[in-house]
């Protein structure tokens, strides 16, 4: 690891402005669990750290006036999974985040670290590998083993979104408040991602002297929601596959449906497809199908993945008829 | 003539592990864990490439860095690498981080060159051939019987290809030492599981008397077969402490031991076999391959556990740009087991029989496999068992079994046993704990033979200047070391015997110990206490050193396995629900560790069965997952219920068992999944895109 500088910013302002860097790698430090693996490794070796610890007040979960759901950017995973208020009106939420990594990993990983880690391709992972995530040629694993990797495309990289947030942070529609030099702003989780497209290395629309503070989340009253993930072992793994779906619904017809995937694109993967498909029908065995059908038919596997194709259409078809309450067939 | 007690009172018995106090409070020693004064810190530059030639190497500017002591290199420019990780260079420094960062200074360059990554690569006619033996080693055919003959006269034939991958050890404790240097003195700490032969391998490359070398392995974290002998890393830290002048310690670093540091061979066999009418089995063929990266072979038996009166074998060892095979506990066996028992399972199919039936046929009709078969399937529910391929929901549940067997005669091995004159026991065995439990077997018999408890003899294991013990590999410790330890005492005993005679007023032959006294036989109120019996023996106690009796050690032995499994056809899926597994290893020392050891290999074979494999980029070698992250090692989420049922033989004298219980689990769950499912997954590990293949939904 190289010599770094630690910076203890008083205030998000002061925090955006030790993350200008003209140039020079500055970045910010939340729960550590991503990027000081990433430093140790030698795939990241910025030279100041910009400790976002010591901001107040980002460690909050309140829910306001509107009935929102505010999630301070260092509210940690392990608080997330157990905040009442979440469990009751936000289960999917809550599910995702108990989920994620391991006890040891949820009590110290932070809500915007979970949005804004880096992806776990083990060709983007090798330090001694110049893979088009860190700014190379080519896609590594492309053409090399890609049994974990995307089955949908978007860009250059074909690492999946393993965050286990914003798969469901999609579905519920929420944004990311962001500082920045210019004050602050809103981004949708639907957009968070988008820069993907045209530049594998920009993991996020943020500028690198951006910082998330707060993910708000929209009221899920009268919506039905279910998260599940796929993964091999029941111990800490990466999941080979993520959905959350959440379902508008009148009277047992689907008035308006959110399909989102995670770990199968480099993005949390909107399924408009599978939406379609649901609007307006009841939710049953085979309207679940159709639909789970349909947003597969955009899939594209890679040499080594094809077997994800229908894991996670099988996935997916589950966890609508969890989300409408009809078994999961 | 030593011999082991009629009535035991501690052996075969649940005795806590003596160091136990000492793991769980975090202050037993490791190699890992010695910090001498004045210490310096290792760093190692591994090959960052599958295949390539050092083009420059100039370490001036690392030796110039900030607390660099000492710089070892194994060879510049024109040197060939020939795996990821390969060892270039070592620096030795005041801290790690110093050492880290001189490495990163070493001024290197590569010409790479096309790397051999995949077992078919190398055996392609025109495959860059590695070593000047060539790529492929085709071993002379074996066989035996008339084959067309047998198949000939089969009722049914059964044809598969099978294969599994390599796998590795994973080490909690990576490989390294401790090396000090006083004058032409040396001490080594090693994470080593033959401290013998670490002393013998510093003596010759060294050139160092062996009076004046000193081996010491108080506690290691793992080997599993990997960690025999004289390492590369002991070798490379000795070196750099004559350089410096100061103790140096080097231990590899995760992704260095994951790509170095050995692993299991794969396996790849085309297996014919055919049974006649009665599920005898008739003729057996095979054609094979495997791996043992760059430098090991891949050898493995076939046909494995049953009987087949003509067969025929086709083998070759293939090369390939990867980090050398090391012995994995039950070296070959696991393989053979898998590829073997998955045919047993498509021939029952074929034959219309209960797969338990077909093996039950093909083992001799009085051996202990048979008692095992009958009351493992009870145990775990066989006749819920449905027909295989008979299942239609998401859900499927299976049924498998495998049987094992492994020789686990003991080695030689010497021990010294004193009595003090306040009752204390000290015993002394130039053996090393692997954290098997070795240390409570040599105090279980110790304690047994001098009518004490466990915890009141003082053990004595892992240094070389002990009484010299083999190697512990081949599952050979214990029925070296206990045989040992009960020789020694009951010679000891034996002097004192002679000592209290005359004060007991009985010949010694008459004497005998009971729980804390020294007694006549038949005549209880004619006794000593243990502590006023050991008064009476001055100030120099009592002490003997010696050989085992052979006699006391046994050899081969047999279990079985069950495996009850869930597989979910939507996801591919496999959990393991529960698993039975039944093993004998003769006389049992002490029986929880013994079912410890069951209990590890269970979990190994499950790990082996489901999770794990080293993965290799095609393209440049390298390997993508050393780490364990994406090297996928079970968890306590993935195990099952392990029922351990161990039969105690003692007529049988002892027998080592660290490696039978590995062996057959990866196959009694492949055997449970084609239960379950109606079709063979031929590929270890049984990940989801394994199943799914297999089922025909990629």
């Amino acid at each position: 690891m190289n010599a770094f500088e630690l910076a203890r910013p008083k205030s998000a302002a002061e925090a955006v402005q030790l993350l200008t860097g003209e140039g020079r790698q500055h970045m910010a430090l939340a729960g550590g669990q991503d990027i000081l693996a990433l430093m140790k490794d030698e795939v990241l070796q910025p030279v100041r750290l910009v400790n976002l610890k010591s901001l107040p007040g980002l460690n909050r979960i309140e829910v306001d006036r509107q009935g929102r759901l505010n999630l301070g950017a260092l509210v940690t995973l392990a608080q997330l999974e157990a905040a009442e208020p979440v469990r009751k009106a936000w289960s999917a939420l809550a599910e995702a985040a108990a989920e994620a990594g391991t006890p040891q990993i949820r009590n110290l990983g932070t809500v915007g670290g979970n949005l804004c880690q880096k992806p776990r391709c083990w060709y983007y992972r090798a330090a001694p590998l110049h893979c088009a995530r860190k700014g190379g040629d080519a896609c590594l694993a492309t053409t090399g083993d890609n049994r974990y990797h995307s089955i949908f495309a978007f860009g250059g990289c074909v690492a999946p979104s393993y965050s286990a947030l914003a798969t469901p942070l999609t579905a519920y529609q929420a944004a990311v408040e962001v500082q920045g030099p210019g004050g602050t702003r809103q981004v949708k989780l639907a957009d968070l991602y988008r820069s993907l497209e045209q530049d594998p290395t920009a993991d996020t629309v943020l500028k690198p002297n951006e910082i998330i503070t707060r993910v708000v989340v929209p009221p899920a009253r009268g919506l039905r929601v279910a998260h599940r993930e796929v993964r091999q072992m029941a111990s800490h793994d990466w999941p080979l596959a993520m959905a959350t779906v959440a379902l508008d619904t009148n009277g047992g017809t689907v008035r308006q449906a959110r399909v989102v995937l995670g770990a199968v694109a480099p993005i949390p993967w909107i399924s408009a497809p599978a939406a379609a498909a649901l609007k307006g029908k009841p939710v049953t065995g085979e309207t679940a199908r159709q639909a789970a059908e349909a947003a597969l038919k955009e899939a594209t596997p890679l040499s080594e993945n094809g077997y994800k194709v229908r894991l996670t259409a099988n996935l997916l078809r589950r966890t609508i008829l969890a989300a409408a309450g009809v078994g999961e067939g | 003539m030593p011999s082991w007690p009629k009535e035991r009172r501690l052996l075969g018995t649940r005795v806590t592990r003596l160091e136990a106090p000492l793991k769980v409070a975090g202050r037993a020693k490791y190699a890992y864990d010695q910090n001498l004064p004045g210490m310096l810190q290792t760093a190692v530059l591994g090959s960052p490439h599958g295949r390539a030639r050092i083009t420059r190497l100039d370490l001036e500017a690392a030796r110039r860095m900030p607390g660099v002591k000492a710089v070892w290199t194994g060879g510049g420019p024109g040197r060939e690498l020939r795996h990821h990780g390969e060892m270039i260079a070592a620096i030795a420094a005041e801290t790690l981080d110093q050492a880290r960062d001189a490495v990163r200074k070493i001024d290197i360059a590569y010409e790479v060159l096309p790397a051999v990554v995949t077992e078919e690569d190398s055996m392609a006619p025109n495959a860059p051939q590695l070593v000047r033996e060539g790529n492929v080693n085709v071993r002379n055919n074996e066989g035996r019987g008339d084959v067309p003959q047998g198949f000939a006269a089969a009722k049914a034939v059964f044809e598969g290809t099978f294969r599994c991958r390599v796998v590795t050890h994973c080490c909690l404790e990576p490989h390294g030492a401790v090396a000090q240097w006083d004058g032409d003195r040396i001490t080594v700490w090693a994470t080593t599981q033959g401290i013998h032969d670490v002393k013998d391998g510093i003596a010759n490359v060294f050139k160092v008397s062996p009076a004046n070398i000193e081996v010491i392995c108080e506690h290691m974290g793992g080997g599993f077969g990997s960690k025999f002998g004289l390492e590369h890393e002991a070798v490379v830290a000795a070196s750099l402490a004559r350089d410096a002048g100061r103790p140096v310690k080097l231990m590899l670093e995760r992704e260095n031991e994951q790509t170095t540091a050995g692993c299991r061979p794969s396996a790849v066999a085309t297996i014919k076999i055919a049974a006649d009418e009665s599920g005898r089995l008739t003729a057996f063929d095979a054609t094979t391959y495997g791996t043992g990266g760059i430098g090991g072979g891949a050898g493995f038996g076939l046909p494995f556990m049953y009987r087949v009166p003509a067969f025929g074998r086709k083998h070759s060892d293939v090369r390939i740009n990867a980090g050398s095979a090391r012995a994995m506990r039950a070296p070959g066996h696991p393989e053979s087991s898998f590829l073997m028992e998955s045919a047993m399972e498509g021939l029952a199919v074929k034959l219309g029989l209960d797969p338990l039936d077909l093996r039950r046929r093909n083992l001799p009709a009085d051996s202990l496999w048979q008692k095992q078969l009958t009351l493992g399937a009870e145990r775990i529910g066989w006749p819920e068992r449905l027909p295989t391929g008979s299942q239609t929901g998401r859900l499927r549940v299976g049924y498998g079994c495998a049987v094992t067997g492994w020789w686990g005669g003991g080695h030689d091995s010497n021990a010294r046993v004193a009595i003090h004159n306040d009752g204390q026991v000290e015993v002394w065995c130039g053996t090393q704990d692997l954290g098997t439990g070795t240390r409570t077997a040599l105090a279980v018999v110790a304690a047994e033979t001098f009518g004490l408890q466990p915890h009141d003899v003082l053990i004595h294991v892992g240094r070389a200047s002990y009484p010299p013990s083999g190697s512990s590999g081949g599952s050979s410790t214990i029925g070296g070391v206990a045989p040992a330890v009960r020789t020694v005492s009951e010679t000891v005993l034996g002097q004192l015997f002679e000592r209290l005679a005359p004060a007991l007023d009985a010949a010694p032959a008459d004497l005998e110990v009971a729980p804390g006294v020294v007694r006549v036989k038949g005549k209880p109120d004619q006794s000593l206490s243990w502590k006023d019996a050991c008064a009476r023996l001055g100030a120099q106690g009592l002490s003997a050193e010696g050989a085992k009796d052979k006699s006391l050690a046994g050899g081969g032995c047999n279990g079985a396995q069950f495996a009850k499994v869930e597989v979910d056809v939507e996801t591919g899926i496999v959990r393991v629900r529960k698993m039975v597994a039944l093993q004998d290893c003769g006389l049992i020392v002490n029986l929880l560790t013994a079912e410890s050891q069951v209990y590890g290999g269970v979990v190994l074979g499950i790990g082996y069965a489901l999770y794990e494999e080293r993965v290799l980029d095609r393209d440049s070698g390298r390997m993508l997952n050393p780490n364990l992250e994406f090297y996928k090692l079970a968890g306590p989420g993935d195990m099952p219920e392990i029922e351990v049922i161990m039969q105690d033989l003692p007529e049988r004298q002892v027998i080592g068992l660290g490696e039978p219980p590995t062996i057959p689990t990866a196959s009694a769950i492949a055997g449970a999944v084609h239960n379950a499912l109606g079709v063979l997954v031929p590929s270890l590990p049984l990940t989801p895109a394994n199943v799914l293949a297999a089922l025909g939904e990629v």
